[in-house]
C-alpha cells in the first residue's frame, strides 16, 4: 500500500485535476486505489449532515464505498477556526490517521488530497507537512503556472520533503508554451531530482462556468433559452462599443458571456452573431421584444441583472476560474488532459506501483 | 411570378370593411377608386354586399378564379387566410395586417406560421405590416394609401410604409409619376431582391429606386443588383449609415444591418447607385426618368447668370463629372447668336437681360456640339427674363438632340410655373445648378456601372492543405486568434514573401541569430500571451551589432516582465530587418451581411490620421484590385511625389488578390491584417512583416 500526497504551495492550482486523472487512470489500469481529503475546505451540509464538497464528488466520480465521513474526516468550519484561535483547537492529526488506516485496508493505493497549500491545517496539527512523514507518503507536487515555473516553491518543498518527492506537474501552461516549458524546466529540475512528470496546458473548459451558475451568482432572472442553461461559459467581454468594433471584438473570444446595457440592441446583436454563451444585460433593463426572439431561436440565455456593469465584472471576476470540477464534460476533459499531457508510466515506476 | 402582383386579373380583398376608416374599407375603396378593370372580391363573414359589390364568406366561395388576395384580417387568422388562398389557386398575397415579427416573440411566431402556411400552398407573401402596392399602368392601388400617384416610369419600393405615404403625398404635389409602387413591410418573403429582377424587366419602368434599412443576405443582394443594373438602373438610400443609426435600426429591424462600407462597396461593385437622402432619391430619379443615358461625363452649363454658372462649374469640379470643352465651331456660333459681352465658353452665359431665344440658340449650339455629352440649363428671374416661354424652349430642343437636359431654374414664385411647365413635359428641375450637376453625374457613374464586365477573380497556385492545417490547428485549441508563426505559415502558403525569423531564448543566442541573419535585425518579444507586441514595449527595430542586440533583449524581455507579469514569455524572435519601401495596410473583416470586406490602405500614421482606406467585397478581380491602390488620397505618395521611385504597385495588387483569394477560400477566417506590408520600388516586390488572423 501506497499513499500518494497531492500538493501544491497555493490553492486552484490544479490537484483535482490530478488527482482525478490518477484515481480514473487507476482504477482503469486494474489498481485499487482509495480517496482521501484529510482536511476538507469545501463545507457543504447535506440533510443536516456536514460534509466536504469535494470528498463527496471524488467518492461519486471514483465509485468509492467508502463514507464521506472516512474519506474526509476534518471538514472546516467557521466554529473550528475560531474555537481554535480561543486556544480550545484540538490536534487531530490521530484522528485523521485512523481515517487514513481505514482507507488503507485491502488497497494498493491510496490518493491523499492536499488542502490549500502544505501549511494549511497546521493550527489542528494536520498540515500536509506533519501528515506526509506519518502516512510515509510519496508526494506528488502540483504547481499552476504563472508566467513562469516557480522553480523556488518546488525547490523548496523538496529541503523539506527530501526523497518523499517523486515528481512534479506544472498545470495552466498556456498551449503554445508546453513544449517550451518541458524543454527548459524539465531538465533543470530532474538535476535537482524533481522529475517533470506533466506539463498540462491551461484548459478553458476546466475554468469554465455554467450559464445556471453564472445567472445564480449575479442574482439575475433569466428571460429566454432555460434549457441552455448548463453551457459552459469560459470568458467574459463588456459591450460599450460600436457595432462594428464590437464584432471584431467578439468574434476573438469563443465561448463567452457579454455584459452589456440592456439598451445596446446593437450590441447584443453583434454578440449573437459570434461564439456566444450567454448575454448579461446589467442596469435591470430589459432588451427589445425583437432580440429576445433571436436569443430564443439561437439559444442564448438572457440574463437580466439588477448590477450596474462594474458591479456585475467583478462578480464574474470572483467566480470565474475558481470553480471546482463537478460537471461530467470537465471530469472527461480532465482525465483526457491528464491522459495527453502526464507521464503514468514513469509516475507508476516512481510511487512503486505495477499494473495488476 | 410576381405578375400575379402587379397584374392580377382578378383581386381578393380579405378583409374588407363596411365602415369607413377602417383599414379594410379603404383597401377596397382603393380598389374601386382608380379605374381598375379586373373582378373585385369583397371577403367579409358578417356581411353580404360592401360598397355594392357582393361579399363572400371567404376566398374559397368565390365563383372565378382570384390572382391576388389582399388581406387585412386580424394577425392570429392571417396563417389560415393564406391556407384558404393556396387552396383557391391564389399565389400572391400582399399581407397588410401588422402584429408581426416587429411586436416580438409572439408576434414573430405568428409570422413564422403564416410563412409555413404560404409555403406550403405555394403563395408568395408581400408585407406582412405593410401600405400595399400600387401599379399605375393598370389603375391597381392594392393598398391603404390615401391616394394615387400619376403614372411615370419610376418604380419604387420601400421598407417603411410612413416613407411610402408621405413620397406618394409629395410626388402628387410635384406632378412626380411612378410605374409601381411597393411597400415591403416585414419583407418575410417578397424583398428588395424580388423587386429588382422582376423590375429589371418591367417596360414600364425606366428607374428603379429603393429605400432599405438593411438586406438580409448581401451576398445575394450583390447578384441580384448587377443582373439588375445592367437593364435598369438602380438607385437606393440606405439608412442607418452612422452608428445612432444603426443603433435604431438594429432595434427596429431586429436584425445587424451589414457595416456602412460594405454597402458602399457593395453598391459600387454592383453599379447601384447610392442616394445619402431621400431628396437625392428623387433628384436622380427624376434625371432618369426623363433623360437618356450620356454618352460622357462632359456636360455644358447654360446661364443667365454669372455666380450660379461659376457653381455649377465647382459642381462639375468636384464630381466625376467634367465640365465640355466646345469646339471652335461651336464657339463661332456662339458668338454669332449672343450679344459680344455674353459667354462663350463654358460656361455659356447668354447674360441677364436675355429672353428665350438665347436660350435656344445657345442650347442648341453647345448639345450640337460633340464634346458635349448633356447640358444644365440655369434660369434666374431677372427683369427681361421670360421664364415660360424658356422653360418651353429648353424642352423643345432637348427633344431634338437625345441627350440630357437638366433644369435649374432658381428662385420662388416668379419661376414657379416655369418649373410647372417642366414638370409636365419631364425635364428634371432642380432648385441650385448643385443639384443639377450631381443628378448628371448619377447619370454618368450609371454609363460606366452598365459597361463593366463581371469581375474575374485571378486564381492563384497555392499550398492550401497548410492553411487547413494551421486553421484546424488554432481551432482545436480552442484559440481564435492564430499566433505570429500560425500566421506566418497561412502567408507563406498563399505566396507571400515573410522574412526569416529565429527564436532566441537567451541574449547569447538571439547575438547568434543576428549574426548569422546579417544586422541589422529586428528583435520582437516571443510570447503567446502578448498579441500586441509595441503596447509592452516589445519590438526593436534596426538593432544594428552584438551589444545592442544584447540591449534589446534585456529591454524587451524586461518590459514584458513588468508590463505582463503572468505571460509566459519565449525569449525574442530575431528577424531580418527589411529596409526601405513604403508601409500600406492589406486587411479583411467578414461583415455579417456581404461576407469578406477587404480593405486597403496607405499604413503608419496615415491610416489613422487619415483614415485613408478603401473597401471591396471580396472575391474581386484585377481591375477592382487596381481601383482600390489608386483610389486612396496617398496614391500619389506611392507613385512616387518630387522624384521618388514609384512603389512596387503590381506587387500590392498581388498581395490584394493573395488575400481575397484566402479568404474566399476559408470562409473560417473572419478578420485579418497584414500590417504593415512593405511595398519595395517598383519591380521589387514586397514583403509581409507582420499579420494578424481571427478565426470563426
Amino acid at each position: 500500500m501506497v499513499s500518494i500526497y497531492i500538493v501544491s504551495t497555493t490553492g486552484y492550482s490544479g490537484k483535482s485535476l490530478v488527482t482525478l486523472g490518477l484515481g480514473l487512470r487507476m482504477r482503469a489500469d486494474g489498481i485499487s486505489a482509495g480517496f482521501m481529503k484529510p482536511f476538507g475546505r469545501s463545507p457543504v451540509v447535506e440533510d443536516g449532515v456536514l460534509m466536504d464538497g469535494d470528498a463527496s464528488f471524488m467518492k461519486k466520480t471514483l465509485g468509492l464505498d467508502d463514507p464521506v465521513g472516512t474519506i474526509c474526516p476534518v471538514v472546516y468550519t467557521h466554529d473550528l477556526y475560531a474555537e481554535a484561535l480561543r486556544g480550545r483547537g484540538r490536534d487531530l492529526a490521530t484522528a485523521v490517521m485512523k481515517a487514513h488506516k481505514a482507507l488503507s485496508k485491502g488497497r494498493d493505493a491510496l490518493l491523499v488530497g492536499g488542502a490549500r497549500d502544505v501549511y494549511d491545517g497546521a493550527f489542528i496539527g494536520i498540515s500536509a507537512l506533519r501528515l506526509i512523514p506519518k502516512m510515509d507518503a510519496k508526494v506528488l507536487m502540483v504547481d499552476p503556472f504563472e508566467g513562469e515555473v516557480c522553480v523556488d516553491c518546488l525547490l523548496a518543498v523538496k529541503e523539506l520533503l527530501g526523497d518523499r518527492l517523486i515528481g512534479a506537474v506544472v498545470n495552466k501552461v498556456p498551449a503554445e508554451g508546453v513544449d517550451f516549458v518541458r524543454g527548459m524546466a524539465g531538465p533543470f529540475l530532474k538535476k535537482k531530482g524533481i522529475p517533470l512528470l506533466g506539463v498540462i496546458p491551461a484548459d478553458k473548459l476546466l475554468h469554465s462556468i455554467s450559464v445556471g451558475q453564472l445567472a445564480e451568482s449575479l442574482g439575475g432572472r433569466v428571460l429566454c433559452a432555460e434549457d441552455r442553461l448548463d453551457e459552459l461559459v469560459e470568458n467574459f467581454l463588456i459591450g460599450a462599443m460600436d457595432a462594428e468594433s464590437a464584432l471584431k471584438y467578439f468574434r476573438k473570444t469563443p465561448n463567452k458571456a457579454v455584459v452589456t446595457g440592456g439598451h445596446r440592441s446593437d450590441i447584443q446583436l453583434a454578440a449573437l452573431e459570434t461564439s456566444t454563451r450567454c448575454l448579461v444585460l446589467t442596469g435591470d433593463m430589459l432588451p427589445n421584444n425583437l432580440i429576445i426572439a433571436k436569443a430564443r431561436t439561437a439559444g442564448v440565455p438572457i440574463i437580466v441583472v439588477r448590477h450596474d456593469t462594474l458591479t456585475t465584472v467583478e462578480r464574474f471576476e470572483a467566480v470565474l476560474g475558481k470553480v471546482r470540477i463537478r460537471e461530467e464534460r470537465k471530469v472527461e476533459s480532465a482525465r483526457w488532459m491528464m491522459e495527453e499531457h502526464f507521464d503514468y508510466k514513469a509516475f507508476y515506476r516512481l510511487a512503486g506501483l505495477r499494473k495488476p | 411570378m410576381l405578375d400575379k402582383f402587379f397584374n392580377p386579373a382578378s383581386v381578393s380583398v380579405i378583409g374588407a370593411a363596411r365602415e369607413p376608416g377602417k383599414v379594410g374599407h379603404s383597401i377596397l375603396s382603393n380598389m374601386l377608386a382608380y379605374g381598375y378593370k379586373g373582378a373585385v372580391y369583397p371577403v367579409n363573414p358578417k356581411t353580404d354586399e360592401i360598397n355594392g359589390l357582393r361579399s363572400y364568406k371567404d376566398v374559397l366561395s368565390i365563383p372565378g378564379p382570384v390572382d391576388l388576395a389582399v388581406v387585412a384580417v386580424p394577425s392570429p387568422h392571417v396563417a389560415g387566410v393564406i391556407r384558404d388562398c393556396g387552396r383557391k389557386g391564389i399565389t400572391a398575397a400582399v399581407v397588410i395586417t401588422a402584429g408581426f415579427k416587429e411586436t416580438g416573440p409572439e408576434g414573430h411566431e405568428a409570422e413564422r406560421e403564416m410563412l409555413a402556411a404560404a409555403s406550403e400552398n405555394c403563395v408568395r407573401i408581400l408585407g406582412p405590416n405593410c401600405l400595399g402596392l400600387l401599379n399605375t399602368a393598370i389603375g391597381l392601388n392594392a393598398s391603404f394609401a390615401p391616394s394615387m400617384p400619376h403614372k411615370g416610369s419610376i418604380a419604387f419600393f420601400s421598407q417603411s410604409g410612413a416613407l411610402c405615404t408621405a413620397i406618394l403625398d409629395w410626388s402628387l404635389s410635384r406632378g412626380v409619376g411612378f410605374s409601381k409602387f411597393v411597400s415591403l413591410g416585414n419583407k418575410s418573403d417578397v424583398s428588395e431582391l424580388d423587386m429588382m429582377a422582376y423590375l429589371a424587366d418591367d417596360p414600364e419602368t425606366k428607374v428603379i429606386l429603393g429605400y432599405i434599412e438593411g438586406v438580409e443576405n448581401g451576398r445575394l443582394f450583390m447578384e441580384r443588383a448587377w443582373e439588375t443594373v445592367r437593364k435598369t438602373p438602380v438607385i437606393i438610400a440606405k439608412s442607418g449609415g452612422t452608428a445612432a443609426g444603426a443603433k435604431a435600426a438594429s432595434s427596429h429591424t431586429g436584425s445587424l444591418a451589414g457595416s456602412e462600407r460594405a454597402f458602399d462597396a457593395a453598391f459600387r461593385q454592383t453599379g447601384v447607385l447610392r442616394a445619402s437622402t431621400i431628396q437625392e432619391l428623387f433628384n436622380f430619379a427624376q434625371a432618369f426618368a426623363a433623360s437618356p443615358i450620356p454618352a460622357g461625363p462632359h456636360i455644358a452649363v447654360v446661364t443667365n447668370a454669372g455666380g450660379p454658372g461659376i457653381i455649377a462649374a465647382d459642381a462639375a469640379e468636384r464630381s466625376d463629372a467634367r465640365m465640355a470643352e466646345f469646339s471652335p465651331d461651336t464657339i463661332a456660333r456662339l458668338r454669332e447668336k449672343l450679344p459680344p459681352s455674353a459667354g462663350f465658353f463654358n460656361p455659356v452665359d447668354v447674360i441677364g437681360d436675355a429672353r428665350s431665344d438665347r436660350y435656344e440658340a445657345a442650347l442648341d449650339a453647345v448639345l450640337d456640339d460633340p464634346s458635349v455629352d448633356g447640358a444644365l440649363v440655369i434660369l434666374t428671374p431677372q427683369a427681361m427674363t421670360d421664364v415660360e416661354e424658356t422653360a418651353r424652349v429648353i424642352t423643345s430642343v432637348r427633344a431634338k438632340k437625345g441627350k440630357p437636359v437638366l433644369a435649374s431654374f432658381m428662385g420662388g414664385q416668379r419661376v414657379a410655373a416655369g418649373i410647372d411647365l417642366l414638370n409636365a413635359a419631364g425635364l428634371p428641375v432642380y432648385p441650385y445648378p448643385e443639384d443639377g450637376v450631381k443628378a448628371f453625374e448619377a447619370l454618368v457613374h450609371y454609363r460606366s456601372a452598365r459597361e463593366k464586365t463581371p469581375p474575374e477573380p485571378k486564381h492563384f497556385d497555392v499550398d492550401s492543405a497548410s492553411v487547413h492545417r494551421a486553421i484546424s490547428k488554432a481551432i482545436g485549441s480552442g484559440g481564435r486568434e492564430l499566433g505570429e508563426k500560425d500566421a506566418r505559415e497561412v502567408l507563406t502558403a498563399y505566396g507571400f514573401r515573410v522574412p526569416g525569423n529565429v527564436l532566441a531564448v537567451t541574449s547569447s543566442e538571439a547575438v547568434k541569430a543576428a549574426r548569422s541573419i546579417g544586422y541589422p535585425v529586428v528583435m520582437k518579444i516571443a510570447s503567446p500571451d502578448i498579441l500586441h507586441k509595441t503596447d509592452v514595449g516589445g519590438v526593436k527595430v534596426g538593432v544594428k551589432d552584438d551589444k545592442a542586440v544584447e540591449a534589446a533583449f534585456l529591454e524587451i524581455t524586461s518590459n514584458a516582465r513588468r508590463l505582463m507579469p503572468s505571460a509566459l514569455v519565449l525569449g525574442c524572435m530575431v528577424q531580418e530587418m527589411v529596409s526601405g519601401g513604403r508601409e500600406v495596410i492589406i486587411g479583411m473583416s467578414a461583415d455579417p451581411q456581404f461576407g469578406p470586406l477587404l480593405m486597403f490602405g496607405m499604413g503608419g500614421i496615415y491610416v489613422e490620421a487619415l483614415k485613408d482606406v478603401t473597401f471591396r467585397v471580396a472575391p474581386i478581380d484585377e481591375r477592382d484590385a487596381r481601383e482600390m491602390v489608386e483610389e486612396i488620397k496617398t496614391y500619389r505618395i506611392l507613385k512616387g511625389l518630387r522624384g521618388e521611385k514609384s512603389s512596387d504597385m503590381d506587387a500590392i495588387i498581388d498581395g490584394i488578390l493573395r488575400v481575397s483569394q484566402l479568404v474566399t477560400d476559408f470562409p473560417d477566417i473572419v478578420e485579418m491584417d497584414i500590417n504593415p506590408f512593405l511595398v519595395m520600388e517598383e519591380g521589387r516586390g514586397a514583403v509581409t512583416v507582420d499579420a494578424r488572423l481571427t478565426l470563426k
